[in-house]
């Protein structure tokens, strides 16, 4: 398997990015158990202790906690802590992106709004 | 539990000093990678380590003895290269079956499904197989032996990428199924990083450095944008590492400096880039600031 966020992050921030979206996106549910270090490492071929740190971010955030004994659990609540951490880290830093490269192209606001619609028709289609 | 300890560690063969004054502490189930340069010192480092050598200062211990002296220390540590260390009427299996001997975790089943895996014969001799295989067979013999202390010296000579791609996951998968301490030096670090925890950087016999894979990673990054606007920044003097191509630049250079100027920067359209641990050693290894042009200026 392998990690998205292409060059931006360390490994580590990227594999507790990729469990956010499970999370988010309902294939972790709350209370669920979550991969252990060992299993990511073997999922994505990378040293336990990298994803330990992984594990560690989304604990710190309190994403997941831990079950003494038991390992890492989804925690209640974390889609809601999720989302809002994500809308203002990665939503923010796309629109920011994407609002330079409109620039760039010299496509105005309202273009650039049309555009933002079209793809959000063309995603009802899946 | 410190498993391997290296203390003013110095090896000289006449006038060459191949090791300097190393300092250095594994400790145990790590996965750490030891780079440096042709000639850096890296083989004295580990062959002193597996006590194959005796040092000409300082002194080497594993798990707080002398490996060239103690069969306790011996026990407990193996050592992979691409040289055959067999004897030579032995086929495959048969040298598994005397590392068991030597070896009392050795896992002579897993041995013999990897044969299979790819595609030894266990009837073969190893002094026939091709530069790729018989490799591959010494890895296959120093993994399956969990050896607390497991030292590998460029296992991967003559593998295929395939075969390499393999042997990393293997590595790994052993690792977390045995953990213990493989020290492996190779020049492919890009490959495998990701799979290791720390790194020993050895630069002219001397210890560069020693630190954990995510810490080395982050001192530094890449910056790419158009050159003009990298050139014109603060960050241009303090740049590792640069190349162009037409119009656009990527730099690499400290995270401390480069930092602060990211929003700026981004805003006249560079990106910021995680560097690996091999384009990072790269900046570090590099003798010459100067390009390749200068090569050309005759």
């Amino acid at each position: 398997m392998e990690l998205k966020g292409g060059e931006l992050a360390p490994i580590y921030v990227r594999v507790a990015l990729w469990l956010e979206e499970e999370i988010l996106s309902g294939r972790l549910p709350e209370e669920e158990r979550v991969y252990s270090q060992y299993q990511l490492a073997e999922m994505f071929t990378i040293n336990p202790a990298t994803a330990a740190k992984g594990l560690n971010i989304l604990a710190g955030e309190e994403i997941i906690y831990k079950k003494r004994g038991l390992g890492m659990f989804v925690a209640p609540g974390a889609v809601e802590k999720a989302r809002r951490k994500r809308r203002e880290q990665q939503l923010g830093a796309l629109v920011s992106q994407l609002v330079r490269e409109a620039a760039m192209l010299g496509v105005e606001e309202e273009e650039l709004v049309e555009i933002i619609h079209n793809a959000k028709e063309g995603t009802k289609q899946w | 539990m410190v498993i391997l300890q290296a203390e003013n560690l110095t090896k000289q063969y006449g006038k060459k000093q191949a090791l300097c004054q190393v300092n250095l502490n594994i400790e145990e189930n790590k996965l750490v990678g030891v780079v440096g340069r042709n000639g850096s010192g890296k083989t004295t480092l580990l062959s002193l380590a597996a006590g194959f050598l005796r040092p000409t200062e300082g002194r080497v211990l594993v798990s707080g003895e002398n490996p060239a002296a103690s069969p306790r220390a011996a026990a407990l540590k193996i050592f992979v290269d691409d040289k055959l260390r067999f004897a030579p009427n032995l086929n495959l299996h048969q040298c598994l079956e005397q590392t068991a001997v030597f070896y009392p975790n050795f896992q002579l089943k897993l041995a013999e499904n990897m044969l299979r895996y790819f595609s030894l014969e266990p009837t073969a001799y190893p002094g026939r197989l091709s530069k790729g295989m018989k490799s591959t067979f010494f890895a296959i013999a120093g993994l399956c032996a969990r050896a607390p202390l497991t030292i590998m010296d460029e296992p991967t000579t003559g593998m295929d990428s395939t075969i390499r791609r393999d042997f990393y996951k293997l590595l790994l998968k052993d690792y977390l199924q045995f953990p213990r301490t493989v020290l492996i030096s190779s020049h492919l670090l890009g490959e495998f990083e990701d799979i290791l925890e720390e790194i020993v950087v050895l630069d002219q016999g001397r210890l560069l450095l020693h630190q954990d894979m995510d810490s080395f990673r982050q001192y530094a990054v890449g910056v790419r944008g158009p050159r003009a606007v990298l050139e014109s920044s603060p960050l241009w003097k303090h740049k590792l590492w640069l190349e162009t191509t037409g119009e656009g630049a990527f730099l690499i250079c400290p995270a401390q400096q480069a930092n602060p100027l990211r929003q700026d920067l981004a805003h006249q359209g560079c990106a910021f880039e995680q560097v690996t641990a091999d384009q990072l050693y790269s900046c570090l290894a590099a003798k010459n600031k100067g390009g390749l042009e200068d090569v050309y200026q005759i």
